[in-house]
């Protein structure tokens, strides 16, 4: 959720929040497109830098502290290095962002995909799991940030890092509401599980098959407080699934980001 | 108890002391019961305005409010009001009282959907709020590019929840039948109530009575214990409910499990909790929650509600011993009554103090309305979403799809009544046999799918509906058998079937929902096999393997609010393209 005054993600910081369980997409980082990272097509010097002290501490104000959100045409600016939906043509979700991009994107604004004056918006950083972007110089694949057009905004709801969502211009929405095939945002991965220790996940399979075990409970002795063991083996089941969930859970649950208020 | 006694000394003249006694106790019971009911009405009103921003909800800016979501507590009441609904509190009783160690699957069937929530639950979350999905039908349209495959997952989600629905609303009416109030008023008026308070507050309505039946349940659950301990014990309840089931008639009852009733156990477990991650209430209470995190943690935490389940079994065990009967039992006639669903108001009734059975009452009241607005909420969205706008709509603005959304959730309930009142009971039990087990036939789509998109959807549809036809074609074709292999109804006669029925050669008793479950996974597997190794129409998958694992705190994912506060959100977050 955002917080308003600063447009930080996170209210509370990262205490508030616990740690989900994260994984790594390959070769690919932080909260989406770190132009910090080297790669074809990153942003000459010229551009702000401040989205790339963003992404190597975590965002916040004091990170991007005199970073606004580019005007069309200065091109550093980070479109998510997504892809449209991989759609095949006639199917009834090619339509989706296909028809509005092109015309809606105002010229020396940035689209994934398209030639800028300036530096090029950097469509090779994709990673490989996504399909490549279309190639430059048109071919625009159809989703534009929503910043930095004026025209319909396609998609859900994505913008830029770390813009204020009051400066969120109103939303002009175009064809079925409810194809929601257009997310594009980048995934927040900045917090890992370190690999060794998602084979910690095997530990719920204990949990998972001892109520299963049924011929080897189906007794009577021995009794605990009158009850038979097929009845208070079955309640001590819950008690240790508690407490294994609740040890992996904690095992599990990554670093904490460091926010930085 | 003591107060039947101290009665009966000082009203010697009544001719049947037992029963004036039982109408002092229960106009205490009902003035209890009134009391809380009325307080849980003016809870359920007041959700509209519970932890709700005070400026305009419509405002983009309240979506960077802290609290709209749910945290970890209110996620796990409102998980625990959906998941362990009146039915459970009044039909594992009755269920156990019956055949004894049977009913006792609910512990392990809701234990070991604790580990599958916490592994494969996330993934629905973070998919659902990374493209705006409400239910399940959308997202398996959405992973497999297929919408007669989110029809049908639709129409047989829709179907396998409105006879639960219904009998939900069949347990509320069982207290008051309890309660000696006769008429179809309380069940109207409550469902009206719960219709203004969702209509109006959304899934904050249901949070907030489920805060509050929780409070019950507590006292509940600390009645029962000191009731079986002043009653002698667990000991002397075993031994006592051993005997009459060892000269009931019923083979299959006993304080432990026969034979073939292990498997019988076994299969009905691995079923039942499966099937909770096809049926929409958990699944829409899982989606107001805050981030991943409140769900794993929820998930190591919802186990607490499993020993409440035992308790409720237990309880039925118990008051075998002690002579409870259904309210309609007439001893004196040799009648041991018909209607089960009164033996757990009527345990809270003979053997509770009466104040403490009107708590009780208010008790099983709430928990039956709680999962019947929540399961409303999610039938009126599978039908908004994957069929009103779908197939007639698609370009219904947000306020029209949620005044759709809202007038169906009140069709749904006032349907469900109606079948309620008009219908007997035992037509809702059989639909929601059948419903449980056609619920899980949408898995391969809906509860794999969240794993792997290796399924064709063509091969999907054709699991389906195969399994669907199966299910219906067996269950049909199971008859109620009486000692002595009298046939006492041909069809529907419970969802347990012999091996031998099936062609092994044994005669271990199996749960039909898990063979057809099985027999479809294996023809999904087949003909995707088939499809791909022609490369026949590829899926086109709209999710992507990141969106499974997104968390709250990144720009841009849906907060699903119209789901929380049950308005439209101005720009729609699910107005997507």
């Amino acid at each position: 959720m955002s917080d308003q005054q600063s447009g930080r993600a996170r209210p509370g910081g990262p205490d508030r929040w616990g740690d989900a369980e994260t994984t790594q997409v390959q070769g690919w980082d932080a909260r989406g497109w770190d132009p910090a990272t080297p790669g074809p097509g990153a942003p000459a010097p010229g551009t702000p830098t401040a989205p790339s002290t963003r992404a190597a501490a975590g965002w916040g104000p004091s990170e991007s502290s005199g970073w606004n959100p580019p005007a069309p045409g200065q091109g550093a600016w980070p479109p998510a290095p997504s892809t449209p939906p991989r759609q095949a043509l006639g199917t009834p979700y090619a339509a989706a962002p296909g028809p509005v991009a092109p015309p809606a994107v105002a010229p020396g604004s940035v689209a994934p995909g398209s030639v800028a004056p300036g530096p090029v918006a950097p469509p090779a950083v994709v990673p490989d799991s996504i399909a490549p972007q279309a190639a430059p110089a048109g071919s625009a694949p159809g989703w534009v940030p929503a910043a930095v057009t004026s025209g319909p905004r396609l998609g859900a709801t994505f913008r830029p890092l770390g813009e204020r969502r009051s400066a969120q211009a109103p939303v002009v929405i175009e064809g079925p509401r409810h194809l929601s095939y257009s997310w594009e945002a980048p995934v927040g991965v900045d917090r890992t599980v370190p690999d060794r220790r998602r084979g910690l996940y095997w530990l719920l399979l204990i949990p998972g098959v001892m109520p299963l075990l049924v011929p080897l409970y189906n007794r009577m002795e021995p009794r605990l407080f009158g009850l038979p063991f097929f009845y208070w083996y079955q309640l001590a089941c819950v008690l240790l699934t508690i407490g294994i969930m609740t040890a992996v859970h904690q095992l599990t649950k990554g670093r904490r980001q460091r926010w930085g208020r | 108890m003591g107060s039947i006694a101290g009665l009966r000394a000082a009203e010697p003249l009544l001719a049947e002391p037992v029963l004036a006694a039982t109408l002092a106790d229960k106009r205490t019971a009902g003035a209890m019961f009134g009391v809380l009911l009325v307080t849980m009405v003016a809870l359920a009103l007041f959700a509209t305005r519970w932890r709700r921003p005070s400026t305009n909800m419509n405002n983009l800016e309240e979506w960077g409010v802290g609290g709209r979501a749910f945290g970890n507590w209110v996620t796990w009441f409102l998980i625990g009001g959906a998941a362990y609904t009146a039915y459970t509190v009044v039909a594992l009783p009755a269920y156990a009282w019956g055949n004894g160690a049977m009913a006792f699957y609910a512990v392990p069937f809701a234990l070991i959907t604790t580990p599958l929530v916490f592994l494969v639950s996330t993934r629905f979350w973070s998919v659902s709020h990374a493209h705006g999905f409400v239910t399940m039908a959308e997202f398996a349209r959405a992973r497999f590019g297929s919408r007669p495959l989110a029809l049908l997952v639709a129409l047989t989600i829709i179907a396998a929840t409105l006879p639960y629905l219904a009998l939900q609303l069949i347990a509320f009416e069982a207290v008051f039948r309890v309660l000696g109030v006769d008429g179809e008023w309380p069940l109207i008026a409550a469902l009206a109530v719960i219709s203004i308070a969702t209509f109006r507050g959304g899934l904050r309505a249901p949070a907030l009575l489920s805060i509050a039946k929780d409070v019950l349940l507590v006292w509940l659950v600390l009645s029962a214990v000191l009731v079986v301990a002043m009653s002698g014990g667990w000991g002397k309840a075993f031994d006592a409910a051993d005997l009459r089931f060892a000269n009931d008639q019923n083979p299959a009852s006993g304080v432990l499990l026969s034979g073939p009733g292990q498997w019988a156990y076994l299969t009905l477990i691995v079923g039942s909790a499966l099937s909770i991650f096809a049926y929409p209430h958990t699944a829409t209470a899982l989606l107001a929650a805050k981030d991943r995190a409140t769900i794993r943690r929820n998930s190591a935490a919802l186990p607490v509600y499993c020993l409440v389940l035992g308790l409720m079994a237990l309880l039925g065990i118990f008051a075998v011993g002690q002579n409870v009967f259904p309210v309609d039992a007439d001893l004196a006639h040799g009648n041991p009554g018909t209607d089960y669903n009164t033996i757990a108001p009527m345990i809270f009734n003979d053997k509770f103090p009466a104040w403490s059975a009107g708590i009780a009452y208010a008790t099983i009241a709430v928990a039956a309305l709680i999962p019947a607005a929540i399961m409303s909420i999610g039938v009126a969205n599978l039908f908004t979403r994957s069929i009103y706008m779908e197939y007639f709509r698609p370009r219904a603005t947000a306020a029209e799809e949620a005044r759709v959304s809202r007038w169906t959730s009140l069709f749904v309930k006032f349907a469900a009544a109606g079948v309620v009142l008009l219908l007997s009971p035992q037509f809702s039990v059989d639909l929601q046999t059948i419903g449980g087990i056609i619920v899980l036939q949408v898995l391969p789509a809906v509860f794999f799918g969240l794993m792997t998109g290796w399924f064709h959807r063509w091969s999907l549809i054709v699991g389906l509906v195969t399994g669907l036809a199966w299910s219906i074609y067996l269950l049909y074709h199971t008859p109620v058998l009486g000692p002595g292999g009298v046939v006492l109804r041909e069809h529907f006669g419970g969802s347990m079937i012999s091996l031998r029925r099936l062609g092994f050669d044994s005669d271990v008793q199996v749960y039909i929902g898990l063979v057809t479950l099985l027999a479809n996974l294996a023809i999904v597997v087949l003909v995707t096999a088939v499809l791909k190794l022609f490369h026949v129409s590829p899926n086109l998958d709209h999710t992507r393997p990141e969106d499974y694992v997104v968390d709250a705190d990144v720009e841009g994912i849906h907060r699903l609010d119209d789901l929380l506060d049950g308005v439209p959100q101005q720009t729609g977050a699910h107005a997507l393209r």
